[in-house]
């Protein structure tokens, strides 16, 4: 690592960024990396230190291992281990027979949800105490080490010690552990709240061990592309001499062989009695001989043409034929290791089978007739479903479930907080729009100019910077609520109410029953100070959602603090306030305002109680800026002053 | 990624590698590999050359390890002066004993008792002769080594294990530190001492922990056979890579009841064009695949997955990482799963995924530890791009999503403090309440550089995480891969055992004067940490911190280390630990 940059501000070099790719391409060709390193298992020695006996556990496996997945599969009282490879067998299970005396106790605990604990019981602790006073803690988990979920059974291993049958469990989020009682080894549910332990019903199986034999590989590789490549120029010469390209246009197999190589005479045998099933499907077949490009390689003679061509008639070869160049057996090597991540030399025989101008598919090793007939029939498929073509087995593709819209996509950073990422993602959707409909498009920018906004809103931006974004979001769609709510608000946080009450009365021109809008009106004519026609908006809007909160919370607040004695209404402020307390007798705000209808009512002493109801809660939630406002009400009330704005 | 990259480095800088061709006999002429191969005496490291050198020239001590007879050769090691210690302490102390087997330790001999190359000799027998070994495996790893114009000091770990003549298992750990005489291109041994030494005999003929159960369990089951039973490496030959395939085969397991019959069943993740597997466990132990029919055969790259009841109704629901984020399917109770949300990871790449009920409402959250960013990933870009290397900030953002109900998550990462520190190349993570007060904890282990400790306070009623990896003394900057949470000591808080890689290289590289020499030596330790291997935390208990405790506990040799797990293997009452390792095996053996 010496090139590699040490401080976080420098950019990487060349020379490590090299280094890096060097690496990559020697795995790529081949070569290991930390390979066949055996497994490491470490035995507790009481405590204090451990004992390696990687080597003699019967883990020492030289496998690339990776995830550890650790359950008692067989239930016989110790644990079992499965394990992940990347070498095969990519998938292990290692029965554990260390055979001792000692007692073993699994428990598999279960929460109460309506006690606070998922019922998975993750991150509950269960202690056992051994008569030595030993004490055994263990913790339900749901995923830890490397990719790997092991049992949500917590076992205990005890010893040969006679234990206590006492296990104390801690419930996340409780400080006091739940007793229960159960004998010192078997498989035990432990229910929430119940203190009992029941016995599970699965029993213990003897699991034989059997030696592991892995398959050989088949001698054929078939690779299918998932997306078909362009074609090389693949020149070729004739026996007679003369030059001549594979048009590789229709649908086109070329085969390299060698007169030398027993399976690819045996190949082309077997295609030579299948040839009127390939030429009814379409396809043109041409060998390629590669002996003059070897022998120009290793500086031998290549046999003649003549006795090749002998050679192709003694098969019965009905297709076309020619010489391979070096220049050709390059481009089809490069062909078949430009897709495949392991780079492998060209095996011979080897064929590559052409369509349209691209490589849709090569074998490495004999191609068979059969093969190469179910391959054209993929291609009666849309291109589409090559990828389901490219891979051996069925499966299912997660990414159809996935949101791709830019758009979509920010709104998840935005929740997150993420709001530069959100907007890199707009700015791509923004680039994105010009395609479809005028319409559509303007609809299309007036939600991304609103998230825009958006994203300064909420990393609590100057108002005046999320503004403009507003303003282009409502002019492209007027009737786009959210954005005609976040303009208004912006416009009225910037004391410019005018414009907003504009804006707004425009918009419920057309819809005039859009209640969040009617609400915001309401607010802002209240910063104007036009607090009757704010009280008239609110009645309105409470015609349309009688229950609401905010709207309830807003006329009474006009009618019980306004300035203007005119606009008061002490007693349509306390009916509402009657309803509020009904409702909302949980929140601060809610208290607050019934108390400054009581105190508009002069029922200083109901208000004063209330306000200090809503202190504590305020306390509670640290919110430091309402208990401010309401110990200035309280002193009033106290006073026997109603609170006016 | 520390070893290689080192030598790599070493190679390209100082020297540049020379390059062997080698080709494959049935393969078209001109098509073969060229691979470059790198000679340790090539970059002009005096040391690396003086570790191979001395490393050869205990070849007859490895041969007579190996073979149990005295290899000719062996008295030729050492120098006529030469002073050293029985390879066998002949004090040792009983460390441990159960029904199966018995560990004997002895610290450090410096006592010089035997001279001479007869000395050396009656050294060396002091072992095959002391334990009456038959034919022994013999690794020796040169993990430190120093010279000078006259001397060449080098620090070896030893592993043998093989069987006693009457039929035991052992395994010996050791490690020596030799002093040898340089005279010129020859070196003789002078000096000998045994730093350490641990000696583990099974009581009986009857032996291994474990026993292959793989045959029996799936053996026959056509996933197994035609997929499985392949490594990656078959279907990287094959399978066109824009089907998602990755070589580095960081795919999961998952445990769990899928079908509701009280028995646990297998989840298994395959890397992009391959299937994700689900083997249901039957009466008899044996379990066969049906991801088909169950709706979890997916196809991306899978990394991750967990068994969690998300909705509390009694059955598991499954949450697989993939490329795009995290698939989150519901269980019907049968066994059979369909998909009720896909969550989507802000630019990040997720990889193991640690759900818990963070803010105690009850319902399971998902925490996802991402490793690449997102414009990082490249079909056949193996390796990350880390920067700076050995404490690198331009890795992919963790995600914690929480359970609102009904399937729904919200991305909670940022407003409760785990954006701190979060742009790092996280593997894994691991939750527990390590302190005792109540709420859950988060470690969470990062390759190229430093870990989170993530502790759970409520501050003003909100749930708040802060980064106390520092304070708590559980930093472990290093190439992270697992966090595993055990109380290994069992004093009931919980500790903390993180993988990392163990590089032979990195340690007698990093520790030479001449390396990163312009850097600080603040930069220069980091290195040197690096390739220390896997680390284990000792809790100290609330409000105390944690104690690094890797060395004393013996417990940092677990090579290029991916999965680690605390577990009693031996139902003794204290936790062992187990360590997957390695990191790509492939045909060619010249491995670096």
């Amino acid at each position: 690592m010496s090139q590699s940059p040490s401080k976080e501000t420098t950019t990487p070099g060349q020379g490590y960024l090299d280094a890096w790719q060097d690496l990559a391409t020697r795995i790529r060709n081949g070569n290991s990396f930390s390979g066949r390193e055996p497994n490491s298992v470490f035995l507790n020695t009481r405590g204090k230190r451990f004992a390696d006996v990687s080597l003699m556990s019967g883990f020492g496996l030289p496998d690339d291992g990776r995830a550890l997945a650790i359950t008692d599969w067989d239930r016989d009282g110790d644990l079992d281990l499965w394990v992940s490879n990347r070498t095969g067998p990519r998938v292990r299970l290692l029965r554990n027979d260390y055979l001792t005396k000692a007692n073993t106790l699994a428990l598999r605990l279960e929460g109460d949800p309506s006690k606070g604990t998922p019922r998975d019981a993750i991150g509950a602790i269960a202690t056992i105490t051994l008569s030595d006073r030993t004490k055994l803690t263990r913790q339900v988990t749901a995923g830890d080490g490397f990719l790997s979920q092991s049992s949500k059974w917590l076992h205990f291993g005890l010893g040969s010690k006679a234990t206590t049958t006492k296990i104390q469990v801690t419930w996340p989020g409780q400080t006091a552990g739940e007793t229960f009682e159960a004998k010192p080894s078997g498989r035990w549910h432990l229910r929430q709240g119940t203190g009992k332990a029941t016995a599970a019903k699965q029993a213990a199986i003897a699991l034989k061990a059997t030696p592991l034999t892995l398959p050989s590989p088949p001698p054929t590789m078939e690779t299918y592309l998932s997306e078909p490549r362009s074609a090389p120029t693949l020149r070729y010469r004739t026996w007679s001499g003369s030059t001549a390209t594979i048009d590789t246009q229709p649908l086109t197999l070329t085969l390299l062989w060698a007169s030398w190589c027993q399976p690819c005479l045996k190949e082309m045998e077997l295609l030579s009695t299948q040839h009127k099933a390939i030429q009814n499907a379409g396809i043109q077949v041409v060998a390629l001989n590669i002996e003059e490009a070897q022998a120009k390689i290793e500086g031998t003679e290549a046999p003649s043409p003549k006795a090749l061509e002998q050679r192709l008639r003694k098969l019965n070869w009905p297709f076309a034929s020619g010489r391979a160049s070096q220049e050709m057996v390059e481009a089809l090597d490069q062909a078949q290791r430009n897709p495949l991540y392991k780079q492998e030399a060209l095996p011979l025989p080897s064929s590559f089978l052409w369509h349209r101008g691209s490589l849709v598919s090569f074998t490495k090793g004999a191609v068979s007739a059969d093969s190469i007939l179910a391959q054209t029939q993929r291609l009666q498929q849309p291109v589409s479903k090559h990828p389901d073509h490219a891979i051996p087995f069925p499966g299912r593709w997660s990414n159809d479930h996935f949101i791709t819209h830019p758009v979509a996509i920010s709104r998840v950073y935005l929740e997150g907080g993420y709001n530069e990422h959100a907007r890199r993602y707009l700015e791509e959707a923004l680039a994105k729009v010009d395609e479809g409909e005028a319409a559509k498009r303007r609809y299309q920018e007036a939600d991304i100019q609103y998230m825009l906004g958006e994203t300064y809103r909420l990393e609590n931006a100057l108002p005046k910077i999320a503004l403009p974004f507003y303003q282009r979001a409502t002019k492209l769609n007027p009737q786009h609520s959210k954005a005609t709510l976040a303009h208004a608000r912006t416009l009225t946080a910037l004391r410019r109410g005018k414009e907003a009450a504009t804006i707004l009365q425009t918009f419920l021109k057309r819809a005039p029953k859009q209640h969040d809008v009617l609400v915001q009106l309401g607010n802002t004519y209240q910063s104007l100070g036009q607090d009757d026609q704010a009280a008239a908006i609110y009645e309105f809007a409470l015609k349309v959602k009688p229950d609401d909160f905010q709207t309830l919370n807003q006329l009474c607040w006009v009618l019980s603090t306004s300035r203007n004695p005119a606009f008061r209404n002490p007693r349509r402020a306390l009916s509402l306030a009657q309803k509020i307390l009904q409702r909302f007798s949980n929140n601060p705000h809610a208290i607050d305002t019934a108390a400054t209808a009581l105190a508009s009512n002069q029922q200083f002493e109901k208000a004063s109680q209330l306000t200090q109801r809503a202190l504590a809660m305020a306390w509670k939630q640290r919110n430091d800026r309402l208990i401010k406002e309401l110990k200035g009400r309280l002193s009033l009330y106290q006073q026997g002053k109603p609170f006016l704005r | 990624m520390w070893r290689v990259p080192l030598l790599s480095f070493i190679a390209i800088l100082l020297g540049g590698p020379s390059a062997v061709a080698q080709t494959s006999p049935p393969a078209v002429p001109g098509t073969g590999i060229a691979t470059p191969r790198y000679d340790p005496s090539h970059g002009g490291w005096d040391s690396e050359q003086a570790a191979e050198v001395t490393s050869s020239r205990l070849e007859a001590l490895k041969e007579t390890l190996a073979s149990g007879t005295q290899a000719a050769g062996l008295e030729g090691i050492a120098a006529h002066n030469f002073r050293g210690a029985p390879l066998r302490p002949t004090k040792r102390d009983q460390a441990y004993i159960d029904d199966v087997l018995q560990v004997h330790r002895a610290g450090r001999d410096a006592s010089d008792k035997l001279h001479g190359p007869s000395g050396w000799t009656q050294a060396v027998l002091s072992l095959t002769k002391g334990l009456s070994t038959g034919p022994l495996n013999v690794k020796f790893k040169t993990v430190g080594v120093e010279t000078s114009a006259t001397r060449v000091e080098t620090r070896l770990e030893i592993r043998l294990d093989g069987e006693t003549s009457d039929g035991k298992d052992l395994q010996v750990n050791s490690t020596w530190s030799c002093s040898w005489k340089r005279t010129g291109t020859s070196l003789a041994l002078e000096r000998f001492i045994v730093d350490d030494y641990e000696e583990v005999i099974t009581t009986s003929t009857r032996g291994a922990l474990f026993t292959e159960a793989t045959a029996t369990v799936v053996g026959r089951d056509p996933a197994f056979q035609n997929q499985l039973a392949h490594g990656l490496d078959h279907w990287l030959a094959r399978l066109d890579t824009r089907v998602g395939l990755k070589v580095g085969g960081w795919n999961g397991l998952a445990v769990g009841d899928a079908n509701g019959d009280g028995m646990e069943d297998l989840y298994v993740c395959q890397s992009g064009g391959l299937p994700n597997r689900l083997f249901l466990a039957r009466a008899d132990g044996t379990a066969g695949d049906v991801a088909t029919a169950a709706g979890v055969d997916w196809l991306e790259t899978s990394r991750g997955a967990l068994f969690i009841d998300l909705d509390n109704d009694g059955d598991q629901d499954l949450v697989v990482s993939v490329a795009e984020g995290l698939v989150i399917q519901e269980n019907d109770g049968s066994g059979r799963f369909t998909v009720r949300s896909a969550e989507v990871l802000p630019f990040a790449v997720p990889y193991s995924l640690a759900a818990a009920d963070y803010d105690q409402d009850g319902d399971l959250d998902i925490f996802a530890a991402c490793y690449d960013r997102r414009g990082h990933v490249d079909r056949n870009v193996a390796l990350a791009r880390p920067v700076p290397y050995q404490d690198a900030t331009n890795g992919g953002r963790n995600s914690l999503l929480r359970n609102d109900g009904e399937f729904r998550f919200r991305h909670v990462t940022q407003r409760v403090g785990l954006d701190a520190n979060n742009t790092r190349y996280s593997y894994a993570a691991a939750w527990a309440d390590y302190d005792r007060d109540g709420d859950l904890d988060l470690y969470v282990a990062n390759d190229f550089g430093r870990n989170n400790l993530y502790r759970q306070d409520k501050v003003r009623d909100q749930i708040r995480f802060t980064d106390v990896a520092e304070s708590s003394g559980t930093l472990d900057i290093a190439a992270g891969m697992s966090a595993a949470w055990g109380d290994y000591d069992n004093d009931g808080f919980f500790d903390i055992y993180v993988s990392n890689m163990f590089s032979s290289a990195g340690n007698r590289i990093a520790k030479q004067a001449r390396f990163l020499a312009n850097e600080d030596t603040t930069t220069r330790d980091l290195f040197v940490r690096h390739a220390r291997g896997n680390s284990l935390f000792h809790n100290l208990g609330p409000g105390k911190g944690f104690e690094d405790v890797s060395v004393s506990a013996a417990v940092t040799q677990g090579r290029w280390a991916w999965g680690s797990a605390f577990a009693d293997f031996n139902n003794d009452g204290w936790q062992d630990l187990i360590v997957a390792n390695g990191f790509i095996t492939q045909e060619d053996t010249g491995d670096l």
